[in-house]
């Protein structure tokens, strides 16, 4: 943003607005303000990417589970088949709780008394785990889509400010001294919009995902627990009238 | 590290798309769009000649020019030089005198004092050389200086015939006014030597009465011979200050401009009514002469309207008589054109709008047509 170098830009030939020129003309805090909103692009841009494949995973694992667990096999044996690997979703609540179940059962004579509070506990946990992970990293897009425009808006000042310096130092108000600085200092505002827009779109659908899926595991996770406090109170009862 | 970007690809897609937008935004942005140079579009309005004309007639209503103190200088220059050429002038001519000189030796040659007297009035109404015309004489006289007592001794025998003090005074009295005279040219001492012997041979030549007469009409040409010095110079310095005027003439002219057009006489038709204002001022007719229309006719087969010309007064009036165009071949329509007249006479003083007032010539005669169908309504 020399003045000499516009001034003269002016004079002569028409001054190049390319991408490349209106970025390296810029000056070094627009820059940087460019070179962060296209990282935060890139990042947001991936964090999206990676979420929408794993949700598709996710949903596509708890259908599977769900039809698995539904289809009127033992759980004893889902079970088996479940925990060798690692689980994602409703089959790591299932397996959390089977874990606790059956470490209820190994040590016999073990009280039923507070099984039922621990499974529910279990569940709770292990859901809490599973949103962690789904819901991670989404609120980079969050931070992206709210803050972008501002950066954005700064290094537009920025260029602007300097490119009145550079009026004022040239004496010379000619559009063709006004536009590049303008336009360089516009190209910030514009990566940032960039950034933030698909941020802010993919936020709110990530986030609605999120939502659902974790309805889904709790009213799993509920239906699971009342299944298992059935499984308990039958037990309680088998084992009264054994002892009867 | 493989098994990361598997699991989560985000970052390597992210990363080649927008190196791909980036590719793509450097290919689009290369070359601005250059905007097409804005042919400015200048309204143009085509006018005939007439509205040209019109346009330049001049204001009517624009105030009387104010004197202009910048004009005053270059006056005052102009007038300054005219005083000074006529003086010059006359002191240039006083060396042209000695062409008579050259006639000088012809009348000595002929010793006869006739030739010199008619050239005299010649040169009087010619030209101011009047002055110089009696010089010639001089040198005639010269020789007769022997003369003068002769005349005086003449004289004295008269003097009985009439009374003495008449012929007395007149001889001194000449001498006074040729002394007057003399001193106005600027001719040396000379000529008074020469005008004095003038009176002396004038004397001789003629009566005493004469020689008074003569020495008034001879005084009188040469007191008048002053203006018509100036007269005649003047004829010459026109000559010569004309060489000198143009240029300041031409330097008043570049200056002061005529910077008030020509203004337009109250009267003059250069603005134009437009098709809507005389339809305004139809409207203002018609609705003005419908209240002062009563006619309460009978509709009858015959179609008849009455066309009145009507000239009007700037203000409204009526002027002189209004006078019906076409007379009704029917006796029964002949009420319905005298209403009309009367209408029009009821409704003298008429309503004219003041915006109106600059296109009086235009409407200030008019054809009113009274229908009664249009009037009934």
């Amino acid at each position: 943003m020399n003045p000499a170098e516009i001034a003269s830009g002016a004079l002569g030939a028409p001054v190049e607005v390319s991408l490349w020129s209106m970025f390296w003309g810029a000056h070094f805090v627009v820059k940087l303000v460019m070179l962060g909103l296209l990282g935060a692009s890139v990042w947001c841009w991936a964090i999206i990417i990676n979420k929408s494949i794993l949700f598709t995973r996710t949903n596509s694992a708890m259908d599977k589970f769900e039809e698995a667990f539904w289809s009127g096999n033992s759980l004893e044996e889902l079970y088996q088949s479940l925990s060798a690997k690692p689980t994602t979703a409703m089959a790591s609540l299932f397996v959390a709780a089977m874990r606790e179940w059956k470490r209820s059962f190994a040590n016999a004579g073990s009280a039923f008394m507070g099984l039922q509070a621990r499974i529910e506990k279990v569940l709770d946990v292990s859901i809490a785990r599973e949103i962690e992970r789904l819901e991670s990293q989404l609120l980079v897009l969050a931070s992206v889509a709210s803050a972008g425009p501002f950066v954005g808006l700064f290094g537009t000042v920025w260029g602007i400010m300097t490119s009145f310096r550079s009026i004022a130092a040239s004496k010379n108000t000619s559009l063709a001294v006004v536009a590049p600085g303008i336009a360089e200092a516009l190209f910030a505002t514009a990566i940032g919009l960039f950034a933030a827009i698909p941020a802010l779109i993919f936020y709110n659908i990530l986030q609605g995902k999120v939502a659902r899926s974790q309805a889904r595991m709790e009213s799993f996770a509920d239906e699971f627990s009342s299944i298992l406090s059935r499984q308990i109170d039958h037990h309680v009862a088998s084992e009264r009238d054994r002892a009867a | 590290m493989l098994k990361a970007f598997a699991s989560e690809p985000g970052y390597v897609a992210s990363g080649l798309a927008h190196a791909a937008v980036l590719l793509v935004a450097l290919v689009s942005f290369a070359d601005a769009p250059k905007f097409d140079p804005a042919l400015e579009s200048v309204p143009v309005e085509i006018l005939t000649d007439k509205q040209f004309n019109e346009i330049t007639k001049g204001e009517k209503t624009a105030k009387a020019p104010a004197p202009q103190p910048t004009r005053v200088d270059k006056v005052a220059d102009v007038v300054e030089p005219k005083p000074t050429p006529p003086k010059q002038e006359a002191k240039v001519e006083v060396p042209t005198p000695p062409p008579p000189l050259k006639r000088i030796p012809d009348p000595a040659d002929d010793d006869e004092p006739e030739p010199p007297k008619p050239t005299p009035p010649q040169r009087v109404a010619a030209l101011p050389p009047p002055r110089p015309a009696p010089e010639p004489p001089k040198p005639v006289p010269q020789p007769r200086p022997a003369d003068p007592p002769k005349a005086e001794a003449v004289e004295p025998p008269k003097p009985p015939e009439r009374p003495k003090p008449e012929t007395k005074p007149t001889p001194p009295v000449p001498p006074k006014q040729e002394a007057k005279a003399t001193p106005t040219p600027p001719t040396p001492p000379k000529p008074k030597t020469d005008d004095k012997a003038k009176p002396d041979q004038l004397a001789k030549l003629i009566d005493s009465k004469a020689a008074a007469d003569a020495a008034k009409p001879a005084a009188r040409p040469r007191a008048s011979e002053t203006p018509s010095q100036a007269r005649a110079f003047d004829a010459g310095s026109i000559a010569s200050a004309l060489s000198h005027e143009p240029a300041q003439q031409r330097a008043a002219a570049g200056r002061a401009l005529n910077q008030t057009a020509s203004i337009g006489a109250p009267t003059a038709n250069a603005p134009r009514m437009s098709p809507s204002m005389w339809g305004q001022l139809d409207g203002f007719l018609q609705e003005q002469y419908k209240q002062c229309w009563t006619y309460l006719g009978i509709g009858g087969g015959q179609k008849y309207v009455p066309q009145i010309k009507v000239t009007f007064t700037q203000a409204g009036g009526l002027v002189g008589q209004p006078e019906l165009l076409n007379r009704p071949s029917d006796p029964n329509m002949r009420s319905l054109a005298e209403s009309a007249i009367r209408a029009v006479k009821k409704c003298d003083p008429l309503r004219i709008p003041a915006q109106y007032a600059p296109f009086y010539n235009e409407w200030k005669a008019r054809i009113l047509r009274f229908d009664p169908e249009e009037m009934a309504g």
